[in-house]
């Protein structure tokens, strides 16, 4: 008699268990699926704050002047141009002018007098504030200038990971710099 | 044997408290990436930022070389005027400089989605000046403060200091 009330109790506790199992794992294998989807989405993002730092540096550093064209510049590609990645970023932006030539900057000169042997002391010359296009018009002139010395460029970057149909509107990262025309403003 | 029976929803609810906590882990393990990759391209806005107030420097200085050099100069503690300049103490006069600084800055950028970002040079010091050949340098430190605002994450502003060194040459000197 005992034996069989052991027993019983037993079948009616593992099916308790499979009940208990059932309902605690559902919600477990949806948020791990659900998860691992983030997970790639993460890996993703990192990958695009990458290549978009990238970029950006060549713009600011690597690219000519002269390529650096204004208005609207767009292109697109995989990580490390390898389509298998399966990670792809889109990217549209603008350039323009940050500091038209008229435009006037703070200048200002030591006024002349007799050199001073130690700190200088003497005056400074409140010169009226001059645009760049007075201080080196020769400068401002050239071809390659094309009457901008300092450009702002702005981009806005959009990416997609394995899986993913089309860009997605919301996840996507602006990022503006300025560069300036530098090496070659002595040539 | 009686004690061994009765040991299945014990065993099931270990599982399950386990499996629990190694799912909260993830999620916890997720939301801490998605922060960190939110401040990776934060960090990256506001460093750009400065990088763009480095630029504005720069290309001041590549404008006006002679300005710039008056200004290290005297600020440094020797006469831009003298040729033949005595060694300096390091502390000059720094209202040249502060002239020459004070518009190198932009708080409005005319960019869609880049509303409240700025940048600004906040110091050029003069770290050293001495003659080569027969031309005079100053060595100097642009420093330059950029910032940006991100939404997301209750992140905010954030502010990136950038520092470059250049030197800045007087020609034909002696």
């Amino acid at each position: 008699m005992p034996q069989r009330m052991i027993h019983g109790t037993s079948l009616v506790e593992i099916m308790l268990a499979i009940l208990i199992l059932g309902i605690a794992m559902l919600p477990i294998i949806n948020l791990l699926s659900r998860t691992t989807g983030m997970s790639r989405q993460e890996r993703t993002e990192a990958a695009a704050s990458s290549y978009a730092g990238k970029l950006m540096n060549q713009f600011l550093n690597e690219y000519k002047w002269t390529n650096i064209t204004d208005g609207f510049i767009s292109g697109d590609g995989p990580l490390d141009d390898d389509p298998k990645s399966g990670i792809w970023f889109k990217w549209t932006g603008v350039v323009k002018d940050a500091w038209p030539i008229t435009q006037d900057m703070a200048v200002n000169r030591t006024q002349y007098h007799t050199p001073c042997a130690g700190a200088c002391s003497g005056a400074i010359e409140p010169l009226p504030k001059r645009s760049p296009k007075t201080i080196n018009p020769t400068f401002c002139s050239r071809v390659d200038v094309k009457d901008i010395i300092f450009k702002t460029i702005a981009i806005t970057f959009q990416w997609k990971g394995p899986g993913d149909k089309d860009y997605d509107e919301v996840r996507q990262m602006v990022l503006v710099v300025r560069r300036a025309m530098l090496d070659e403003a002595n040539k | 044997m009686k004690t061994r029976l009765g040991m299945a929803i014990p065993i099931v609810l270990t599982f399950v408290v386990v499996i629990m906590v190694f799912g909260f882990s993830i999620v916890q393990l997720r939301t801490e990436s998605k922060r960190l990759n939110l401040l990776t391209f934060h960090y990256l806005k506001a460093n750009m930022m400065a990088q763009a107030g480095i630029q504005h420097a720069m290309m001041k200085i590549r404008l006006c070389p002679d300005e710039a050099f008056e200004a290290a100069a005297r600020q440094y503690g020797i006469c831009p005027l003298n040729d033949n300049p005595p060694s300096a103490s390091g502390s000059g006069n720094k209202d040249l400089m502060n002239i020459f600084i004070s518009d190198m800055n932009c708080s409005n950028l005319n960019i869609s989605g880049a509303e409240g970002w700025g940048y600004e040079v906040k110091n050029i010091e003069t770290k050293a000046a001495f003659r080569k050949q027969n031309r005079l340098v100053t060595v100097v430190e642009i420093t330059a403060e950029g910032w940006a605002v991100e939404g997301r994450g209750n992140l905010q502003k954030r502010t990136e200091t950038v520092k470059k060194t250049i030197s800045i040459f007087k020609n034909n000197t002696g």
